[in-house]
């Protein structure tokens, strides 16, 4: 969870001292979405949620998030709002979650560092779904379009193995354990 | 199905003789275990897996998968599908016959 350490008070404070000092940051849940593609033998399946909450602390200076002192974030995901559009398979993937013993996964974030200039961090950090903790480790682009406001985007290939969840079937549609996840999050200054 | 299997066995067993009945078990073994029949299974088992889309498409008004690079848009069309909702929203096809049906009975 972001330590809230300066939320809402870099006004006012000498450029040295603001450049020390977090900003917390959080997340939109209506502009947050995480996308999952799944492959199956009778083609791709897409699952899609919004409501993603959690907030983000961060040294950010000129425009850039400042790693001297890792960022620290915390998002939590509505696993029940996965949907595809498709009712049965719905069903089966929150089935397959476990989604009422499980509603929620939880990401939470331990270190990050800048790829050269791009925008692009590395971050590695630890994901709690289907009550199983696995660390991991990738790449996101970090922007901030308009004042107070940041945007992050991130892919990563998760393995539902791992996560000790067996890949759906349905009759002869078998679906992939490899599954693509597609992260989108907006979060604005928080006071 | 067991007359099946009894004429097949009994078959195979004028024919080979209790002797060559391991042998017969074998082969058949061997050729289940094929990679020509591992083919076969994989091809069939595709097939099927297309035709039950097809056949989910059929009753559940399916349409292609979302595509783009906004993640909320996607989501968006996603829900709206769930829900029925939205501009591209489409009747079922199964619900366009029942409609039909109504409509005609409704005449009558």
């Amino acid at each position: 969870m972001a330590n809230g350490n300066g939320a809402g008070h870099r006004s006012g404070l000498d450029e040295p001292t603001q450049q020390r000092a977090s900003t917390s940051f959080r997340i939109d849940p209506d502009r947050a979405a995480l996308v999952l593609v799944a492959r199956s033998n009778a083609g791709p399946i897409t699952f899609g949620a919004t409501g993603i909450e959690g907030s983000i602390s961060a040294h950010v200076t000129a425009g850039e998030v400042a790693t001297t002192v890792p960022p620290v974030a915390r998002l939590e995901v509505p696993v029940q709002r996965l949907t595809c559009g498709n009712g049965l398979y719905d069903a089966e993937l929150l089935r397959r979650v476990d989604a009422r013993l499980f509603p929620r996964a939880v990401v939470e974030l331990r270190d990050a560092s800048p790829v050269g200039a791009t925008g692009r961090y590395h971050v590695e950090g630890v994901l709690t779904f289907h009550g199983v903790t696995r660390s991991m480790a990738g790449t996101v682009a970090v922007t901030f379009p308009v004042p107070g406001r940041m945007v992050i985007e991130g892919e990563q290939v998760l393995d539902m193995r791992h996560f000790e969840i067996t890949p759906p079937a349905v009759a002869m549609l078998r679906i992939y354990p490899e599954v693509r996840v597609q992260l989108h999050l907006e979060a604005d200054v928080s006071n | 199905m067991g007359l099946v299997e009894f004429a097949a066995g009994w078959a195979l067993g004028a024919k080979a003789g209790e002797s060559h009945f391991d042998e017969v078990v074998e082969t058949a073994k061997t050729v289940i275990h094929s990679p020509e029949v591992a083919d076969l299974l994989h091809a069939l088992r595709s097939h099927v897996g297309y035709s039950l889309k097809e056949l989910g498409g059929l009753v559940m008004g399916d349409e292609a998968e979302p595509a783009g690079d906004d993640l909320l848009d996607i989501v968006r069309l996603l829900v709206q599908r769930r829900d029925g909702t939205g501009a591209g929203a489409s009747i079922p096809p199964l619900q366009v016959v029942r409609d039909a049906l109504r409509d005609k009975r409704g005449a009558v």
